[in-house]
């Protein structure tokens, strides 16, 4: 931040909201490292700094649920009705505040013991509308039971399982005898079909146009 | 001695049933023909004969709670007013010449409808019940200025006989009160006794089994160390006792009582893997309730292996779905002596690619 260059357009912006200076300063030096960089700008823990400049423009929320209470669903809520695109970077791993944030319509959901790996592919991901599930999120999904949940194959369900076990698209693929690419388009499904599920949102609805346009699923696909 | 309570409560019900009986002699054989042959005598006589009524009819209703096996719980306060009253207003009825002769029934007759409803409470109750009701018949006389000694010692010749009955039977419920609580305790210290000699003789089995186990284990690799056959730098050595720890911590943690034994069992291991400064990560999601003792064994073995030759980091998975559980180790191990099978029906997998190994061990609720 502040130094006197123009702005490049392909420069990612991400606001953390986290109350905790030891996770913004790692996820700092995550982003500074990442080739690009990706811009942080820190709210210090405060979630009104995520609605004035410079957090305001910022493409992408990284927030900590938990700021020192319950769980911030209300806040997380009208941020996404504001179209903003949020990872919800958290310590808790229960399925159902996983499933919550989803339905909610965040973008993706990561546990804090997913570092640099998972949030910076993360990042990029939501500035482009492009599905991103960490293992965390593949594992709650494979244990949802609602009765509102979408209708998952065996092949989308086994590969969500090995993901969250092995946290490694190779291992994955290694396992199930197909090809890396194959397994991120079976992951990649679930999360539409996640997106097209629930509380509509605009967050929700973009990631599903964006991918009818790749070709990662049809609009059959999605009609239950 | 369990049956201490229900001996207890058949006396009880006995004794309850003799009060009744003796209630109602009283009221039959003795007060009716007693009011029959005085209702000329009374003030008016139809409220005495409607009195008469309402104990019997206060009788009738104990009758039916000893057939439910029921007390009389809070309904025995508007009974014993109801029965109170009509001792005043019987006494207020009768002319004061005649109320330490046989017109004045009510005297011992509601003294016995009290203890048939008393029967559950402190002897003191009874007492003070008692008293009052015999005070209605001095407050009468006082009140008539008939306090003539003859008078006064007819009445409380009557008073003292009667009334000796009626607090013994008071005196015989309290006893057989207080006997069926000490027995009731008695029976719970020895029911508590026999629990804690259930529980000690199980923990003892546990402790004999676990420590026959880690003998098997443990003392091969111990006296190998001590008599030089196995040279603590030989990494055969340092694998078998990193395994050996894991399965040792894993043994400690299967005595605790804890609400999720699996995972406490599989923390243990992860535990030990930790001391060696491997960095593990342990994810869970779903549920997996208690499951048996092989199972949990047959989930954790594989995997305790992979963690024990883990070098420098290891994720555990813990996943519980409708169909199974299974427990997921990748890690940089190696996949020597990792079995197919395991005990409790759990079969194994075994994925390697490169650097990583990853081993998963799945237990399926049908098969």
């Amino acid at each position: 931040m502040g130094e006197g260059d123009v702005a490049d357009p392909d420069l990612i912006t991400a606001v953390i909201i986290d109350d905790h200076p030891a996770i913004t300063a790692g996820v700092r030096a995550w982003c500074a490292a990442a080739r690009p960089p990706v811009e942080l700008v820190d709210a210090d823990g405060r979630i009104a700094r995520a609605w004035t400049e410079p957090g305001a423009s910022a493409q992408v929320v990284i927030f900590d649920l938990q700021l020192g209470g319950p769980p911030a669903f209300r806040e997380l809520e009208r941020l996404v009705d504001a179209g903003r695109q949020v990872i919800v970077y958290s310590q808790r791993a229960d399925r159902d505040t996983v499933l919550t944030c989803l339905d909610l319509g965040v973008f993706t959901y990561l546990t804090k013991a997913e570092g640099p790996d998972h949030l910076i592919p993360a990042i990029r991901a939501a500035a482009a509308d492009l599905p991103y599930t960490s293992p965390s999120l593949g594992g709650a999904i494979s244990t949802d039971r609602r009765p509102s949940r979408p209708q998952l194959s065996e092949r989308e369900m086994e590969t969500l399982v090995a993901w969250f076990e092995s946290d490694s698209k190779r291992l994955v693929a290694g396992k199930l005898g197909v090809s890396i690419k194959t397994v991120e388009t079976y992951i990649d499904r679930v999360r539409i079909k996640y997106a097209n599920t629930g509380r509509p949102a605009r967050t929700k609805a973009a990631l599903v146009e964006r991918a009818i346009q790749d070709g990662l699923i049809a609009m059959e696909d999605l009609t239950p | 001695m369990a049956d201490a309570r229900a001996t207890m409560a058949r006396l009880r019900g006995r004794l309850r049933v003799a009060i009744l009986i003796v209630s109602l002699a009283d009221l039959i054989a003795l007060d009716l023909p007693a009011l029959l042959t005085h209702l000329d005598v009374y003030v008016v006589a139809w409220p005495v004969v409607a009195g008469y009524l309402a104990l019997l009819a206060v009788l009738a209703a104990e009758g039916v709670l000893i057939t439910r096996g029921r007390s009389w719980g809070w309904w025995r306060w508007p009974a014993l007013g109801l029965t109170l009253a009509i001792s005043v207003l019987v006494n207020a009825l009768i002319p004061a010449g005649e109320v330490s002769g046989y017109a004045n029934w009510p005297l011992d007759g509601i003294g016995w409808v009290t203890v048939v409803l008393l029967f559950d409470l402190d002897l003191a109750v009874l007492l003070a019940v008692l008293a009052a009701h015999f005070a209605t018949t001095f407050v009468h006389l006082g009140i008539a200025g008939q306090l003539a000694p003859v008078t006064l010692i007819n009445v409380g010749t009557d008073v003292v006989t009667i009334g000796a009955f009626q607090v013994m039977a008071g005196v015989a419920t309290g006893m057989l009160r207080a006997a069926a609580s000490s027995a009731a305790r008695a029976a719970e210290a020895e029911e508590a006794v026999r629990a804690a000699e259930v529980i000690a003789a199980r923990v003892h089995e546990d402790r004999r089994r676990r420590s026959e186990q880690l003998d098997a284990e443990v003392r091969p690799l111990l006296v190998g160390l001590a008599d030089g056959r196995l040279d603590p730098a030989a990494d055969q050595t340092r694998r078998e006792s990193a395994i050996a720890a894991a399965r040792m911590g894993r043994l400690f943690a299967e005595g605790d009582d804890v609400d999720d034994r699996l995972l406490h069992e599989l923390k243990a291991c992860v535990d030990v893997a930790e001391r060696r400064g491997v960095l593990v990560d342990l994810a869970t999601q779903g549920s997996w309730p208690g499951l048996p003792l092989d199972v949990r064994r047959g989930l954790t073995e594989a995997p305790v292996r992979v963690l024990s030759t883990a070098r420098n980091w290891a994720r555990v998975t813990v996943l519980g779905t409708d169909s199974g559980v299974s427990v997921s180790v990748v890690a940089d191990g190696d996949a020597a002596g990792i079995p197919a099978e395991a005990d409790g029906a759990v079969t194994i997998t075994t994925v390697e690619d490169e650097d990583r190994l990853w081993v998963k061990a799945t237990w399926l609720t049908r098969t």
